[in-house]
């Protein structure tokens, strides 16, 4: 037994839920489920997919209650059921089971994620050169696939829209502790303001659901304790600046 | 363009999991810990005033109630310490070469300077 969320927004005020009894498969996750409701009951059910393998990041629901990626919750671990399948927490229902995502978008593309030089190299001389060791500072925090979880999971950006938000904080972070890249300054301003880090209150409940282990809420301490040294350091003589 | 479902928010979201209430017991224990600090001021307080009002006090702090307090104050203090020492290797993160100290190596260490430091300051209250 299968409970989806639908939401037609031509007719409906609220979603509302739809029972569906799907045939019970060991290896089949929710979203098998979810594609035999589509393709033996109800063609209209709209939801997002793409790889079936944890990569993509596009099928990202809530499953009973918690955040997951649909591709990768095997209906066994639900048994006996029923199944409650609703669209990600914290946003905007299109239709059914999708979202709106301009608000994550906008807040990924704030945080500059990107490589920022000051001076570019030209190509004649060469790659940026990086240490296995350089690589290890931010390779855990390059791995987020952009699935929204963490958003869905964190109760903050539930009650403060303004928020950054864990995945877009987490990548900043990511290209901050990037040896190649000189655009922390350009960061700091977003990232150390009070809907960045220090919105935080450290549920932690993000870096739980992340599929891919990227520790969001790691990253946002992380960066909260560099902020506050760089506060400290300020009054000294040969200290940051400021901002 | 077609009519979106807001985003929602509950007031008693805490309650959906387990994660989050004890995240509200975490946030909670600050409560605990600012009435004890309160007693504590009080405490001294009394001492300055003179014996006399110690010992009233003393009265005070042997009532059960106030025995019950302090007991959940310090299962309190205990979940807040223990999580705050979890959270260590979370925030400091230290490279040695290609690999990083391992989490439990910084939370040891952390929760023994812990230990230590409480046994420094025991001692200096029993000399």
């Amino acid at each position: 037994m299968i409970d989806v969320a639908r939401y037609h927004p031509e007719h409906d005020e609220e979603p509302q839920y739809e029972r569906f009894e799907v045939p019970y498969r060991s290896d089949w996750v929710v979203l098998d489920a979810l594609n035999h409701i589509k393709d033996q009951d109800d063609g209209s059910l709209t939801y997002r997919w793409s790889c079936r393998m944890g990569v993509c990041g596009s099928c990202g629901m809530m499953v009973n209650g918690v955040p997951v990626l649909t591709c990768a919750a095997f209906l066994r671990d639900y048994l006996p059921g029923p199944v409650r399948v609703e669209p990600l927490a914290g946003f905007p229902v299109e239709r059914d089971l999708v979202v709106d995502l301009k608000d994550f978008i906008g807040k990924l593309s704030a945080v500059k994620p990107w490589i920022i030089r000051e001076e570019e190299t030209p190509l004649s001389e060469g790659e940026y050169k990086q240490s296995p060791g350089q690589l290890a500072d931010f390779k855990q925090f390059s791995m987020c696939i952009n699935c929204m979880l963490c958003y869905s999971a964190c109760p903050v950006y539930q009650h403060e829209e303004e928020f950054v938000g864990p995945a877009a904080l987490a990548l900043a972070q990511r290209y901050n502790a990037d040896s190649r890249d000189e655009g922390n300054a350009e960061r700091y301003p977003l990232i150390w303001s009070d809907d960045g880090i220090w919105d935080c209150t450290f549920v932690g409940e993000c870096s739980e659901v992340c599929p891919k282990h990227v520790d969001p809420a790691g990253a946002i301490q992380s960066a909260k304790l560099e902020s506050t040294v760089g506060w400290y350091t300020s009054f000294l003589p040969l200290g940051r600046k400021r901002d | 363009m077609s009519k979106q479902y807001p985003r929602q928010h509950s007031s008693t979201w805490y309650l959906a999991r387990w994660p989050y209430r004890l995240f509200m017991l975490r946030e909670l224990s600050a409560v605990f810990m600012a009435v004890y600090v309160v007693l504590m001021v009080i405490m001294v307080s009394r001492i300055y005033e003179g014996q006399d009002a110690y010992e009233d006090y003393r009265d005070f702090l042997k009532s059960p109630f106030v025995i019950v307090f302090h007991l959940i104050a310090l299962a309190f203090a205990l979940l807040h310490s223990i999580t705050w020492f979890q959270a260590v290797p979370r925030a400091i993160r230290i490279r040695r070469g290609e690999e990083f100290v391992p989490p439990q190596a910084l939370i040891g260490t952390h929760i023994l300077a812990w230990f230590g430091i409480s046994v420094v300051i025991i001692g200096i209250f029993l000399i």
